[in-house]
């Protein structure tokens, strides 16, 4: 009770000075005052913890300095205790009335007095505790919505991002609260077509966005680096499973599209089912979910396995996360598929299912807030020509980064077997600006030329089986098990980039330990050079390089890329397949 | 929501059952369900007859159910799903994890 | 002149006790307090003052009761009481029952020093 200080306002002295020392001697520090205006004086000097008060004073009474007491206090709790010889209720009452908190009268009984310090006290001590915790919360929680907007813009830049502009897509995402769980990924592939990503996490705000983090990180990079989408899953699936606590996933459906072959490889791990809906049928086939959610099981336990579903143009594939289905209308009824079914059955035409999904969505709700997530993603399939070029502007001025370098990479057989260094290999080579902005051509130089080598040089196989059905068997039959067989082989991939920062030159040399083959006999049987490798899939990549030759047996090829490049239109997507 | 254990096979089969929204509401009850429970419990029954809705957290708690019952090797049986429930658990595939009656 | 007539004798002995060093101070004081208080209380009751009267007497009550002066202290509440009826028909007698109880208190007070 140390330090507690006690105001006694009395304008008799006698008074004062019993309870002056019945205070003092109870341990507390006294401050005295005669009148109500030496009572608010000393007030604002002493700011004591309590007042103590006699009603009846001159100059100014009780009354009005508790009053002034109370209003000069704020905030702050000071508790008032009239000091009275008055006993009858009415009077009492006022001096409650006019800001007393408590009464005592005279004479003083000792006990009760100690006793009412001490809990006035007490409770001028919580006043300010529950304050001072307001106040705490107050801002914090100011400080909490600060940072959630300025997480949110990062959380909108990392998790809606990528190509989601592109012709082929369209997209709803529900502005729920601040974050939401949801994430919808987009990413061309440098060797043409797209990998998309929706998923949901469990629960909102903090935990659902940092989850997002690290996946878009995965997805883009790898996609940008050519890995494939089960790869790319298998990454995602490994690291969420590593960082988020037991009980916390992301729900997901990914797609792969190729536009040039007009299919797409569908993985869709605990969310609802897809539909996609054909040209010219107006019943949509329904996809369904196989996989549990992304970050639950162990990688050896996960399973990468993408379901393909030949497309034509025009071919639609309607995705959505759960909050769709789940939202609530005023009355507490969920959407639900039947309400969504009903929407592709009265489309007018596939092109107008999207808007009916969110019009019949709107209606319904009645202008309620979505109660979860509410995702909703049309992806169609199309030519790859009508997706604009990946813009990447090459700044007028020289370009930092690396422009005199050179690097050899051998692959032995183990490598070979279980190694794919196509990732890494582009990933160095796109370390040069310049080079960048011909990711695609770089990939599809690089993966023509490798699969070459090591399936006709290293394996030996012959791609003429693949013309034929049978033959395209035994091609991967005999492919396994060569590779099972595989002892003293290599290639050896070499690369040298030379260039000022305004242009540049990569030379890509790859060698295998195959026996070659007649390049200088092929060439001169299909006369131009354009055609030249044909039996090898070549022509794109001659298309690409500013030349390409075979060297010593043919078992060496040798690449020169020159950028900046004048684009000409043609070949500049990965439109021929290997092989 | 009511979230309610009760032991039974002499304390060796834990049944925690859920009435109402089976949402982020209840995971505190539900966690205490089988967090504070005596003795060695060998086999978990999750009751969901009561449960009229499901939601992702209710699917985050379950596996946090099984993590706590040991994982892979884990015994937990969820029973009495009504048909809402039942294609909550069938989207997310969770037949994989848990045994479903 | 027996103390126990004019003081509340328990409370009077907590006050020695409280008040311990500071005892005979608040003797004196009050002494001259009332001393100085008693004119104005006649003044006011040939005036026929009674607002000013209920004032004296409130005070004088107060003070007198915190020294234990119990007989004292309700011989002043009667006339406060009076005066804020201001019934002032039988203060005379009331004062000057006042003044001769004060006289006796002071000088009990006087041989407590």
């Amino acid at each position: 009770m140390d330090g507690i200080k006690v105001l006694i306002a009395d304008d008799n002295q006698i008074d004062r000075m019993v309870l002056s020392r019945i205070v003092r001697n109870q341990g507390y520090e006294v401050f005295e005052a005669e009148n109500g205006q030496q009572a608010l004086e000393a007030f604002e000097q002493f700011a004591p913890d309590i007042v103590l008060m006699d009603v009846m004073m001159p100059v100014m009474d009780g009354r009005e300095a508790a009053r002034k007491i109370k209003y000069n206090a704020g905030e702050d709790f000071v508790p008032v205790i009239f000091l009275t010889s008055l006993t009858d209720a009415q009077s009492l009452a006022d001096c409650l009335e006019s800001g007393g908190d408590d009464f005592l009268s005279k004479p003083y009984n000792h006990i009760i007095l100690k006793a009412k310090i001490s809990s006035f006290y007490r409770m001028r001590e919580m006043h300010r505790t529950l304050q001072f915790q307001r106040d705490t919360i107050a801002s914090n929680n100011e400080h909490l919505m600060h940072e959630q907007h300025v997480a949110k813009a990062v959380f909108d830049n990392v998790a809606h991002a990528g190509c989601l502009s592109a012709p082929n897509i369209r997209y709803m995402l529900s502005p729920l609260a601040v974050f939401n769980g949801d994430v919808l990924l987009a990413a061309r592939k440098p060797a043409g077509g797209m990998h998309v990503l929706l998923g949901d996490f469990t629960g909102h705000g903090l935990p659902a966005a940092i989850g997002a983090m690290p996946l878009a990180e995965i997805f883009y990079g790898m996609t940008a680096k050519g890995f494939a989408l089960a790869e790319i899953l298998r990454e995602i699936n490994v690291k969420l499973k590593g960082i988020l606590p037991v009980g916390f996933f992301c729900c997901a459906v990914v797609v792969d599209l190729s536009f040039d072959r007009k299919s797409m490889s569908v993985w869709m791990g605990g969310v609802p089912d897809c539909y996609l809906l054909r040209a010219g049928n107006p019943v949509p086939e329904v996809l369904s979910s196989g996989h549990l959610p992304l970050g639950v099981l162990n990688n050896d336990k996960f399973k990468d396995h993408l379901t393909e579903y030949q497309m034509e143009e025009g071919d639609r594939l309607f995705l959505w996360s759960d909050g769709i289905q789940e939202a609530r209308n005023p009355a507490g009824e969920m959407f639900g598929e039947e309400r969504l079914r009903e929407v592709f059955e009265r489309a007018a035409s596939p092109d107008s299912v999207f808007d009916d999904i969110q019009h019949t969505l709107n209606d319904f709700l009645q202008g309620t807030d979505h109660d979860d997530d509410a995702t909703l993603l049309e992806l169609r399939m199309v030519n790859e020509s009508e997706l604009e070029k990946a813009d990447v502007k090459l700044t007028s001025g020289p370009i930092a980064g690396p422009v005199d370098w050179q690097m050899r990479y051998e692959l032995g057989p183990e490598s070979l077997k279980n190694f794919n260094p196509l990732p890494l290999m582009i990933h160095i080579m796109m370390e040069v600006p310049g080079l960048r902005v011909m990711g695609g051509q770089l990939y599809t130089v690089m993966a023509e030329l490798f699969s070459n080598a090591f399936e006709h040089g290293v394996l030996g196989l012959n791609s003429s089986l693949k013309h034929s059905a049978d033959g395209f068997m035994q091609y991967y039959r005999e492919r396994s098990e060569r590779l099972a067989g595989l002892e003293d082989a290599y290639i050896i991939i070499e690369m040298k980039h030379s260039g000022d920062g305004h242009s540049g030159r990569l030379v890509l040399t790859v060698e295998d330990s195959g026996p070659g083959f007649d390049f200088q006999g092929l060439r001169k049987r299909s006369g131009t050079q354009a055609n030249a490798y044909s039996g090898r899939g070549l022509p794109l990549v001659a298309g690409i390089c500013e030349s390409l030759s075979y060297q010593g047996i043919g078992n060496k090829v040798e690449a020169v890329l020159r950028w900046p490049r004048i684009q000409d239109g043609s070949n500049t997507d990965g439109t021929g397949r290997a092989l | 929501m009511t979230v309610q254990a009760s032991l039974a096979g002499n304390g060796r089969e834990l049944t925690i059952k859920v009435d109402g929204r089976f949402d982020f509401s209840a995971h505190q009850e539900f966690r205490e369900a089988y967090e504070n429970v005596p003795g060695e419990v060998k086999s978990f029954v999750v009751d969901l007859g009561g449960t009229s809705y499901l939601d992702s957290s209710a699917l985050g708690m379950l596996l946090l159910l099984r993590d706590f019952a040991g994982g892979d090797g884990a015994d937990v049986q969820i029973v009495n799903c009504n048909a809402d429930v039942r294609k909550i658990l069938t989207i997310s595939n969770f037949e994989q994890l848990f045994t479903i009656q | 002149m027996a103390q126990e007539e004019h003081f509340d004798q328990d409370s009077l002995e907590m006050l020695k006790e409280v008040m311990d060093d500071e005892f005979g101070d608040l003797i004196l004081v009050y002494i001259k307090d009332s001393d100085d208080r008693l004119p104005l209380i006649h003044d006011a009751l040939a005036a026929a003052d009674a607002t000013r009267l209920r004032e004296l007497a409130h005070s004088f009550k107060g003070a007198s009761s915190n020294i234990s002066a119990a007989p004292l202290a309700e011989l002043c509440f009667r006339l406060e009481s009076a005066a804020r009826e201001s019934q002032l028909a039988d203060a005379d007698a009331l004062v000057a029952a006042i003044e001769s109880e004060y006289r006796q208190v002071a000088a009990l007070l006087k041989d407590m020093l």
